[in-house]
């Protein structure tokens, strides 16, 4: 693998592969190549070194592409920090994944914070560009065992869990996805998903370098950018689209899509993949209605990468695809998905989540489905877990932060269906003392704005005189959405 | 209630958070608590309170309540 993802440099010397759509600036492999070897001069000067851990807090930008691909030619393991979360949130990561240093590639608010809790880098492409460097080999440090990124991703406990994986799992489990649908060289992608999450990193940007193929690379999608896809996918001649379902619920409702942007999408997109959060069916059928492109779902967790792929050209929402090969999948008596997969990820850095997340060698999804001929039927989750927007977020979580008050008595996390973040996060709070309720909301509404990021504030608090039961004294989280 | 006063109530119903006149002109992404998803459920009320639409390119510059006001005073 060493040597193939050498040679993904060499095949490719001057073919554009980065085009930023933000500053209409367009990087070759070779562009990549050259800075990722002055960056490591940079980092080399800090004394960062072989084998450490370094955490990036970074947007969307070339100099996030370059900070990823210099940490795995030289051999450090990566940390994408999300610049949205909390002060708190990201020194909890800072401080699980001992990093060693922050860098920043962009102007953070909180940057004097940090200063004070460790050793901050910035990094901007024009000072990489003009830093000297050592011609060397590309990737001449990575290692089959050596760990390239470590992956916070929320669980069903309080903390988000640190997933550890080696450069070779992503590298391998991608070229075997791309080979599932003919993705090649002449693939040009548009990466809108976060470059800090998986999104973003793997199916945006590592694997169109694993296909040899060409990433525009622009900001994280919002509202105001429904006018600019079609202008992009035409300027650039992109060919792949791989959306998350909030971002296709967004286009449905508000794309007042022209004939002629209809014509573009239609004319360009081979591929239009989707994922990250389970699809509705009547959100897939509205979108391929609306824009005549086939919706390929793919399944997988951060921590086994892609699990199945659809490839089948038939409306099923439920199917989430084909397993791929070297990818044994079964089912409990329950429901539960479990995967035993080449491509699984090292390990968390809690030893104990890694001990509870396998049984007999197979990890548990935490997901219900089912399999008909080597199909996934996705049905639910079976793991209390909120996906909002793409984004897996942990109701206990949120319900710890709440409970530090004195007048909480209780308090219950749920997500409710919403049509376009998928989920909605609703609490159901019960005070121990009688008074001002609008005063002890604004309590709570405060303590929630400092200790969670923005995408974790739940959009309703509830006040009930007490939570429903389970027989077993378990507090019945479906009897509280039913409420709703 | 004026027009302006509507806006920003169901911003802040939607978002969590209530601006006073002189914040009227904070872009979106400067308001602690806004998210996309936010801002995108801020629009469909508003749409469907106010019986209006907007376009794709009024979606694209309306990024502040000042903004969105305009958008609308000239419905």
């Amino acid at each position: 693998m060493k040597n193939k993802l050498a040679s993904i440099i060499y095949n490719n010397l001057k073919k554009t592969f980065i085009y930023n759509g933000i500053c209409n600036e367009a990087y070759t492999y070779e562009d990549i190549h050259i800075l990722a070897l002055k960056l490591i001069t940079i980092l080399k000067s800090k004394d960062i070194n072989i084998g450490d851990r370094v955490s990036i807090i970074a947007k969307n930008s070339i100099e996030a592409v370059i900070i990823y691909f210099s940490a795995l030619y030289y051999g450090i393991t990566i940390i994408p920090i999300n610049p949205k979360l909390s002060k708190n949130e990201i020194a909890y990561m800072l401080n699980d994944s001992k990093s060693k240093y922050l860098i920043l590639a962009f102007d953070y608010d909180e940057k004097e914070y940090f200063n004070d809790v460790i050793e901050v880098l910035d990094i901007r492409i024009d000072d990489v560009k003009e830093e000297s460097y050592v011609n060397q080999e590309p990737f001449f440090n990575i290692d089959k065992n050596k760990n390239s990124l470590i992956i916070y991703s929320s669980g069903t406990t309080g903390r988000p869990k640190a997933i550890v994986h080696t450069f070779f799992s992503l590298a391998n489990n991608a070229e075997l996805f791309n080979k599932k649908m003919a993705i090649g060289a002449d693939s040009v992608f548009l990466n809108f998903l976060n470059l800090t999450y998986l999104g973003g990193y793997y199916n945006l940007l590592m694997l169109p370098f694993i296909a040899e193929g060409k990433v525009v690379l622009y900001k994280q999608f919002d509202l105001s950018m429904i006018s600019m896809i079609p202008k992009l996918i035409f300027q650039y001649k992109i060919n792949v689209l791989w959306l998350v379902p909030a971002i296709a619920s967004i286009l449905v409702k508000f794309d007042r899509i022209s004939d002629e942007a209809k014509l573009i999408y239609k004319q360009y997109i081979k591929l239009c993949l989707i994922g990250t959060a389970p699809l509705s069916k009547i959100l897939k059928i509205n979108f391929e209605n609306k824009y005549g492109l086939k919706l390929h779902q793919n399944y997988g967790l951060s921590e086994t990468l892609f699990i199945s792929v659809d490839t089948k050209n038939d409306i099923d929402s439920n199917d989430v695809g084909e397993i791929l090969e070297g990818i044994e999948v079964k089912v409990l008596q329950d429901g539960e998905i479990l995967v035993k997969t080449p491509f699984i990820m090292n390990y968390y850095l809690d030893n104990q989540t890694t001990h509870g997340a396998f049984t007999d060698g197979w990890f548990r999804t935490g997901d219900i489905g089912s399999i008909k001929e080597n199909q996934i039927i996705f049905k639910e989750r079976k793991k209390d877990l909120i996906i909002r927007g793409g984004e897996n977020i942990s109701p206990k979580e949120i319900e710890n932060v709440i409970r530090e008050l004195d007048f909480i008595e209780e308090v219950a996390v749920v997500g409710v269906e919403h049509e376009i973040y998928g989920e909605d996060i609703v609490a159901f709070v019960v005070l121990s003392k009688d008074s001002d309720k609008n005063n002890l909301l604004l309590r709570i509404r405060s303590v929630c704005d400092n200790e969670l990021s923005t995408n974790k504030i739940p959009s309703n608090f509830i006040f009930l005189d007490s939570l429903p039961r389970t027989d077993s004294g378990k507090i019945n989280k479906n009897k509280l959405k039913e409420m709703l | 209630m004026n027009k302006v006063d509507v806006i920003s109530n169901i911003f802040e119903r939607n978002v969590g958070v209530h601006l006073n006149e002189a914040e009227y002109d904070l872009e979106f992404n400067q308001i602690n608590n806004w998210d996309s998803l936010k801002h995108v459920q801020f629009i469909v009320d508003l749409e469907l309170e106010l019986n209006i639409q907007f376009t794709a390119e009024e979606l694209e510059i309306g990024n502040s309540i000042k903004k969105i006001f305009e958008i609308i005073n000239e419905k």
